[in-house]
């Protein structure tokens, strides 16, 4: 008998995750088929892995045809829901401020409630064709004029995009939410298999999603607009050349995109026959993580991925009733951990890039300019601020401390995002952390100011070193969709963690102590002596938005000794090409930990401010969708310039723009986050160094001219002189 | 008013006893049925504003009847979160239809027209509001629903500019512990609170108010909503001190949501519970409609006992009518037993027939009702104190001294008595269970058949 070789097997960084995905797959297909209750759990989850999976879906179509990763897609799966409702209960169809809607039919009211005008199903394909122009709309007036833009200006324009869309159904709808969508698209009966209750319409969701997948991937194998797309995606200009136009294929996948993400919104709100606006944009989160496992490629990856998300939420619930799981799996938001957890594992392991498009794209980030006079433009901003804070009434005074600490954050993307181009969706959320530190254990232990805030600011960086570990093998836009799932874990589970949530029993509330120093206490709320004639007691304690002003101005200094040392142009060569960088002797790893430090630590100092501001933990600001306002006012205000930290810092809700809309301009403030929105789209297309650029271009311009005109007059010949 | 001083005691001990009380109840209920109380089905609440309506109203606040007030504004401030996930808009809107009935009806306070200054504390944070209240000079403020755990500074910056506040439907620590450090202040909450019906509703189950003490109970809390997270970390949690004292012998479970939650999230956590448990959604009202849709869909029958919370309008409009056989813990009446002999119940008339006259479009049923209540309340204070003429320290002083109760909310009350158990705002105490079956509704405990629960004996 012959021996047998010993055949060493090599597994590719392609076949590994499929393989080791797989075993797990099959093993919890084991699990859940021998406990009933636990499968019958997991089974009435797959409706949002449903719905999951069609917003997976339309951003891999969209990723696919323009190389957008849309970030706003589940906020359209949202928004088409509420243009269904108006629709078929009061007639209308509403529209972005200030166009006003049309009431489309006469609406006949019995007993006060509205009967509801026209029948489900043309409805739904009223709706659904609004999609598809919506989609439409949304290439020619967004993403195409960012074909050859970075990936950053991308990424924030359909951030803009997303806060858009939630803005306008805040403000349309108070509540943001509906509790009555009619529930008679799909059929109510149940399916029985055993002693397994399938719901009929949940089944006919999850079968329909499948059937879109499999219609995709026989659309993109086999017809020759998949074949087309598939071309331009890989080469632009061969498929030019080849007689395609990338243009108009980017413009059919996104009508398909919205009209399938608008689609299973619709049947998705009408099985739970309610709508939140925010639950339903937050499954952006999941979706990516699907269509990131998907490589943005695979529809039926990208489809079982997502069901399997679903199904897990309903698996998690069934464990935490079980005496042997930890309590932590029966804590609400413990579900948001997975997906985040897969795009983490799946990600670092493979260490790839998304496939990148083959585009002409002129790869120019926004400059990175050091100020001309820079020490005297902060002294000088530090004054403005002291004064402004003595002279303006409460309301205003009150808006220079939410500016002057929103200030302090954004400057935090400007190390980050402005200086080293990587996307950070957390920063508001790792200022939570260090809120929470610094009201769970710094004043707990009585730790003085400033020991305190600076504990608390380091909390922020140990998470934000944690999350710098994926940064070091993923970038771009997949860090972008790492971050973003950690500040919705952050805030869907940390937050509401039994040692940081509030209670009822004494000391367990998440409030923060003034700050004290040689016995001078200066928060919002301290009473003051009388200074520059005002009177005294009148809060908030103006020396509060002074010591903003001197943590900002001390942040900004410390940012712009960043910029002109050496470790700024390492960043900088980074940013620009990390192989040339590292060719160079750039140690990238090291490099790109040291900036993800530099920034958690910056937002942990934000974050205490905004605890000291609030006297306790706000967790509604330092939240997900407040690091989304964050990244997209940063970039308005110039997010790779010292003085656009500032300027950003004015732009933030409840700051002073905001105070500004609702005084001088009587505009209700929720009006400031739909703003902002355009204003980040606008400013992606047209201007990507923000207001700050512009002034800069301004001043440049100015200058220029002045310089000419001297020019130009010592070369005249002067008058009266000899000839 | 209640007519109700204490809680009669379940009717038990020996057969002669039960005999003869039960000989008396049944004489009260045949008499009772004649005059309309107490009756064992109840109509709904009439809605035209009648002259006896406008007279009860001005005779509680001190006003004139059938006046309208014509001189200077007043202007009491007016904190709530308004907007947002959750937002509690009702309670401006319950409270501006009490502005709009005691300016045209009950003679404003003293001659002088009453006028809200409103913040949206969610909008624009609870300091903001706090400061927008002490530069507007406000001398009193009335909170509607806060959910927000740091509100602390809000009530700092009131009490340092010593406006005393009568709080509303409040949910969080902060409201009903207010801080007491560097300013002692007043602040108070006439009403039970969300403390007061979940107390109350852990006595019902302890005390056999179903019939029979459960053996599993299983709480859904929601970890957005502070009041009804720790509510269950104080009441229901294992250990606790009411565990012992009426839940002792009962296995209780407790389940963490994030609201709103799905009908299909519902499904999940129910097909995994023990049969028979006794659910307590303390849940906001979405979520409650996912219940409802999930029981029926799954055709479990379980015994649910939630709270006023899954009160509203959409519930009826989403399900057709409240779900059948459902337990709802409230201030002693609802909002659909009209009961005339029924003081508060005539006082809950008052305001649905100033809901028709006033601004029908709002959802009468949530806690546009209690807010109501608390502008006519703090307008008696007012005029109390001296109508144009009133200072902080005054209307302070009254507002601590209130001995209750709130229009249209069951008393007695009395501010400061449950300090020991971290709630020191809460002057009220006393809760309804009722419930809704056949298509009725019915009082369990309540003020109607004079067993009103006692939350915090």
């Amino acid at each position: 008998m012959s021996s047998l070789a010993v055949r060493r097997i090599r597994l590719s960084s392609k076949q590994a995750p499929a393989i080791v995905g797989g075993l797990l797959a099959a093993s919890w297909l084991v699990v859940l088929l021998t406990h009933h209750d636990q499968l019958q759990s997991t089974i009435f989850g797959i409706d949002t892995g449903a719905l999951i999976a069609a917003v997976a879906l339309s951003a891999t179509l969209t990723y696919r045809g323009s190389g957008v990763v849309n970030f706003s897609v589940a906020a359209m799966a949202m928004y088409s829901s509420f243009i269904f409702y108006d629709l078929w209960q009061n007639g209308s169809l509403f529209f972005p401020p200030p166009i006003p809607s049309i009431q489309l039919v006469h609406v006949r009211y019995v007993a006060g409630s509205p009967i509801p005008p026209l029948p489900v199903w043309p409805v739904f394909a009223i709706t659904i064709a609004i999609c598809g122009v919506m989609g439409l709309l949304i290439h020619l007036l967004v993403f195409r004029p960012l074909r050859k833009a970075p990936p950053l200006a991308k990424v924030v324009a359909s951030i803009g995009l997303y806060l858009v869309l939630f803005s306008i159904i805040t403000v349309r709808f108070p509540g943001s939410s509906v509790l009555n969508f009619p529930s008679t698209l799909l059929p109510a009966g149940n399916w029985t298999f055993g002693t397994i209750i399938v719901p009929e319409n949940q089944g006919m969701l999850v079968l329909a999603v499948i059937g879109v997948a499999a219609v995709l991937w026989a659309v993109f194998k086999f017809t020759r607009f998949g074949i087309a797309t598939r071309a331009a995606a890989e080469n632009e200009r061969g498929a030019l050349i080849l007689g395609y136009n990338p243009d108009r294929l980017a413009a059919i996948n996104w009508v398909l995109s919205m009209m399938l993400a608008g689609a299973f919104g619709i049947l998705f709100a009408t099985i739970q026959t309610t709508i939140d606006s925010l639950q339903m944009t937050l499954l952006i989160v999941p979706a990516l993580a699907a269509a990131l496992c998907g490589r943005f490629r695979s529809f039926p990856v990208v489809v079982l991925t997502a069901l399997a998300f679903g199904g897990s939420q309903g698996w998690i619930q069934s464990l935490s009733t079980t005496s042997w799981a930890p309590s932590f799996f029966g804590y609400a938001g413990f579900s948001t951990v997975i997906p985040f957890a897969v795009i983490v594992i799946v990600l670092f392991l493979r260490g790839e890039r998304l496939p990148s498009r083959g585009s002409d794209a002129a790869l120019r980030m926004p400059k990175a300019v050091v100020p001309r006079r820079p020490v005297i433009g902060l002294v000088t901003c530090l004054i403005v601020l002291c004064v402004a804070a003595f002279l303006f009434e409460p309301a205003w005074r009150i808006a220079l401390e939410v500016s002057a600490c929103a200030a302090v954050m954004c400057a935090s993307l400007t190390v980050l995002t402005g200086f080293m181009g990587q996307i950070s969706l957390m920063q508001m959320t790792l200022g939570g952390i260090s809120a929470l530190v610094l009201s769970k254990f710094c004043d707990a232990h009585g730790i003085p100011f400033p020991f305190a805030a600076i504990i608390a600011a380091g909390a922020a960086t140990v998470v934000g070193l944690v999350a710098a570990i994926p940064a070091l093998r993923i970038r771009g836009v997949n860090l972008a969709v790492v971050t973003l799932a950690a500040a919705v874990v952050i805030e869907s589970f940390v937050y509401n963690l039994p040692a940081f949530a509030a209670g009822f029993t004494p000391g367990s509330g998440i409030n923060i102590a003034a700050p004290t120093l040689l016995g001078l206490t200066f928060g919002p709320e301290s009473p003051y002596s009388k200074v520059l004639g005002h009177p005294p007691g009148a809060l908030p304690d103006p020396w509060f938005a002074v010591f903003c002003g001197i943590v900002l101005v001390l942040v900004l200094l410390s940012v712009l000794w960043i910029r002109r040392s050496r470790l700024g142009r390492r960043m900088l060569a980074v940013r620009s090409n990390e192989r040339a960088a590292a060719a160079a002797g750039v140690s990238v790893p090291l490099t790109k930990l040291t900036a993800f430090a530099i920034s958690a630590f910056i937002a942990g100092l934000g974050g205490a401010l905004f605890g000291y501001l609030s006297s306790g933990v706000n967790t509604q600001t330092l939240s997900s969708t407040g690091s989304l306002v964050l990244i997209a006012v940063a970039y308005l205000g110039g997010i790779s310039m010292l003085e656009g930290a500032p300027i950003s810092g004015l732009l933030f809700q409840a700051g002073i723009f905001a105070v500004f809309l609702s005084n001088i301009l009587h505009i209700s403030p929720e009006y400031a986050v739909y703003v902002a929105g355009i204003g980040l789209i606008f400013a992606s297309i047209n201007n990507q160094e923000g207001i700050a650029g512009s002034f800069r271009d301004t001043a440049a311009l100015m200058r220029r001219r002045r310089q000419e005109r001297v020019r130009v007059q010592a070369s005249l010949p002067s008058a009266g002189g000899s000839a | 008013m209640q007519g109700v001083t204490r809680t009669r005691r379940p009717l038990v001990r020996s057969i002669a006893a039960f005999a003869t009380v039960g000989a008396m109840v049944a004489a009260v209920a045949a008499v009772g049925g004649a005059v309309g109380w107490p009756r064992t089905s109840y109509p709904g609440y009439p809605t035209t504003l009648s002259a006896a309506d406008i007279k009860l109203a001005a005779k509680y606040i001190g006003g004139t009847a059938n006046k309208a007030a014509t001189g200077s504004t007043i202007t009491i401030g007016f904190i709530n979160d308004s907007t947002g996930t959750p937002g509690f808009p009702e309670n401006v809107q319950g409270a501006q239809v009490a502005v709009s009935f005691i300016n045209n009806k009950l003679g404003g306070i003293k001659g002088h027209k009453l006028a809200l200054h409103v913040c949206d504390a969610l909008n624009t944070d609870g300091s903001a509001c706090a400061l927008a209240m002490v530069t507007a000079h406000v001398k009193l403020v009335l909170t509607g629903t806060m959910n927000t755990s740091n509100d602390s500074t809000m009530y700092e910056t009131l009490f340092q500019a010593k406006i005393p506040i009568i709080q509303g439907n409040d949910l969080t620590s902060t409201d009903f512990s207010p801080p007491t450090t560097p300013y002692k202040g007043t602040a108070v909450t006439y009403m039970p609170g969300s403390p007061g019906v979940l107390y109350g509703m852990a006595k019902f189950l302890g005390t056999k108010g179903l019939g029979s003490k459960p053996t599993h109970v299983t709480v859904f809390y929601d970890q957005g909503d502070t009041g009804s997270q720790t509510a269950y970390n104080v009441f229901f949690k294992a250990g606790s001190p009411l565990q012992s004292k009426y839940l002792h012998g009962i296995a209780v479970n407790g389940i963490q949501i994030n609201a709103p939650w799905s009908k299909s999230d519902v499904e999940s956590a129910l097909s995994s519970l023990p049969a028979g448990t006794i659910l307590v959604p303390l849940v906001p009202v979405g979520t409650c409609i996912s219940f409802a849709q999930a029981l029926t869909a799954l055709k479990i029958h379980n015994t649910v006992v939630t709270s006023g919370l899954c009160f509203g309008e959409q519930v009826k409009k989403a399900l057709g009518n409240y779900p059948n056989g459902w337990y709802f813990g409230d201030y002693g009446i609802n909002y659909f037993m009209y009961a005339k002999a029924l003081a508060t119940s005539q006082q809950l008339a008052v305001y649905i027939a100033a809901v028709d006259k006033y601004n029908k479009t709002i959802d009468y049923t949530g806690f546009a009702g209690p807010s109501f209540g608390t502008v006519l309340t703090a307008t008696k204070l007012y005029i109390q104190a001296g109508g144009a003429s009133a200072t902080s320290a005054k209307l302070a002083t009254l507002v601590q001294k209130f001995p209750g109760p709130q229009w249209g909310i069951s008393g007695p009350m009395t501010c400061g008595h449950v300090s020991s158990l971290f709630f020191p705002a809460i002057c009220g105490k006393y809760i309804g269970i009722s419930q809704f079956k056949g298509g009725k509704w019915a009082p369990i405990q309540a003020a109607y058949n004079n067993k009103l629960i006692n939350a915090f004996s």
